[in-house]
């Protein structure tokens, strides 16, 4: 950035200080797994953020995850920490004055969004080409129970994509349910609304 | 791994969902059905809509109709970073005859059949349509009387509301103006206390009341204190069911110079458009906070083309872009604030534009009053 020192200090969160060690968080999972994570990768999880900012807790014991394995967690932390890196490549909004320089300044600013944009989605497409039904519902769990708002809306846009213009019995797999209407119930519905089940996959 | 995903997330699984999908899943079990069909679901899909990319409802010409005598409805999306509006979906309105649009709201569409008092809601994404009982204040004739109406949402009792504003010469056997509201949850007409300020008059009925603030508002005039005629807003609060007023802007309040003036929807507030072939000219104002009559403001005056062409004004975007035909055939959206002008193509001639969309699911928790077709 051409003008004034300091204006926009070293954009990777991750390190904090040039040559200082960042401080790492310690979690424990359901399965005994202990992760030693960067503090700003754990910061974005909700839950673990409250944790450390409610009470003055020793940030030396480790902190108990009794509803998350270390496998998921072990895949949490993986996308939390390229999804701050994909950030980080946006700098960050000027908000002192509006000058003739942040004019010049945001036509940089939407190239580096749309290439932000597009490294994010091809990091997605990759991060679940190979997760089972049962990982991502895992996942699922597993962001929603560590209040983490950008995964939980990735992976459920995901399962979205899963089965949107599936069949019926498609969607009670994926969530193992069992149906329980009667054959007749079930008829009347698909019936009254006909024309929504056309077009349907039928897996 | 869980016996059935828990509610929440359901939810958001489910509001990410094509419209169609959603429906197919009621049929996967009673507990995805009763969540789905659940008020507090389709306000928590509705408002997650209303965060995607706007659409734009648009009725067809009527070259298009002829086929089935139906009135044939498209949506188009309107993505920014696009300047073609491409089309979303198509539907026929699926009743026979022409109609009027009274207003739109979070999805659903109220109309009214031309020269009866037939109301209808649609929501054409569910396919469900509501067909109102008669209104209780009879009209002496339907022929030349058009009561004033509006259509808009209360969200204290999260309801839709139509309100049907019947002036005392029009009324069958009342000497005084009657004022029905018509609410969906209890799905009945009721005669509202409240009434216009004495001596109001309703300059052109047609227009769609605007919907802004949990009110409805359309010009309108009464004689003043010094009996002179003056042009005011008309306020009706959905929610108390009580009028108030707005002043205009002068000279807007004279009558001689209310020469074709409406009021629509301006972002969290209220425009007025004068437009006039006799006067030649397109202005409109805006009320920057809602409310404060000294904060009307012209923000956009034109007169005519060289070849008498006055500029048409086809409606305001959610986003507050008004939508305008600036030379014949030449249609653009422009931001009245920064003044940004964006050339829009693909509007079919003689399209009328209804108003600013969004998916939405409602009518689909009303079994009862709403039919499938």
């Amino acid at each position: 950035m051409a003008n004034g020192e300091n204006q926009n200090p070293n954009p990777n969160p991750i390190e904090a200080t040039p040559g200082a060690a960042a401080r790492t968080i310690t979690l424990k999972t359901a399965d005994g797994e202990i992760f030693e994570v960067e503090e700003a990768v754990a910061m974005e999880f909700g839950t673990v953020k409250s944790f450390f900012e409610d009470d003055a807790v020793s940030a030396t014991k480790p902190m108990p995850l009794p509803n998350v394995s270390g496998s998921a967690l072990s895949r949490v932390i993986t996308y939390c920490r390229r999804s701050l890196e994909i950030r980080s490549m946006i700098p960050p909004a000027t908000s002192e004055d509006a000058t003739a320089a942040e004019a010049v300044q945001g036509e940089g600013d939407l190239e580096a969004e749309k290439a932000a944009k597009q490294e994010r989605k091809e990091f997605e497409a990759e991060f679940l080409k190979d997760e089972s039904n049962e990982d991502v519902k895992e996942l699922i769990l597993a962001a929603n129970y560590l209040n983490i708002k950008e995964l939980l809306d990735f992976l459920c846009r995901s399962v979205a994509l899963r089965i949107q213009n599936k069949s019926v019995e498609y969607a009670r797999k994926f969530f193992g349910i069992e149906g329980d209407y009667t054959p007749e119930e079930e008829a009347q519905i698909r019936q009254e609304y006909a024309w929504a089940f056309e077009g349907v996959d039928e897996d | 791994m869980w016996d059935s995903p828990p509610p929440e997330i359901l939810t958001f699984v489910l509001i990410r969902l094509p419209i169609k999908s959603i429906i197919t899943c009621t049929a996967v079990s009673k507990t995805w059905k009763s969540i789905i069909q659940n008020t507090s679901f389709i306000s928590i899909h509705l408002h997650h809509s209303k965060n995607k990319h706007p659409l734009l409802l648009f009725r067809l010409p009527p070259s298009e109709h002829r086929i089935s005598n139906k009135e044939l409805y498209a949506l188009y999306c309107d993505n920014n970073n696009n300047p073609d509006l491409y089309e979303h979906t198509r539907f026929d309105f699926p009743q026979g005859g022409s109609f009027r649009v009274v207003g739109t709201c979070n999805g659903l569409v109220c109309f009214v059949m031309n020269f009866t008092d037939r109301f209808f809601f649609w929501n054409p994404l569910v396919r469900k349509l509501v067909t109102l009982p008669t209104p209780s204040v009879g009209l002496r004739t339907l022929r030349f009387y058009n009561p004033s109406i509006g259509f808009g949402f209360d969200s204290k009792t999260n309801d839709y509301k139509v309100v049907r504003i019947v002036s005392a010469s029009e009324s069958e056997s009342s000497k005084v103006p009657k004022v029905e509201v018509y609410s969906l949850a209890t799905a009945q007409w009721k005669v509202v206390a409240a009434v216009p300020p004495v001596g109001t008059a309703f300059a052109d009925k047609c227009d769609p009341h605007a919907f802004v603030n949990g009110a409805l508002h359309c010009v309108a005039s009464k004689n003043n204190i010094d009996n002179e005629i003056l042009n005011f807003v008309l306020v009706f609060d959905l929610g108390d069911e009580v009028f108030r007023e707005i002043a205009m802007p002068k000279p807007l309040d004279n009558p001689e110079n209310l020469v074709g003036v409406s009021v629509s929807a301006y972002r969290n507030s209220l425009a007025l458009i004068q437009r006039g072939d006799s006067i030649g000219r397109v202005d409109i104002w805006v009320m920057k906070w809602y409310d404060v009559a000294s904060s009307w403001t012209k923000m956009f005056s034109t007169l005519a083309d060289q070849g008498g062409f006055l500029p048409r004004l086809i409606g305001f975007k959610k986003t507050g872009e008004v939508l305008l035909e600036m030379h014949r055939g030449h249609f653009v959206s422009r931001d009245l604030e920064t003044k940004q002008i964006k050339d829009l193509r693909t509007i079919e001639d003689k399209s009328t534009f209804v108003d600013s969309y969004v998916e939405t699911l409602v009518l689909l928790d009303k079994p009862n009053c709403a039919d499938t077709y």
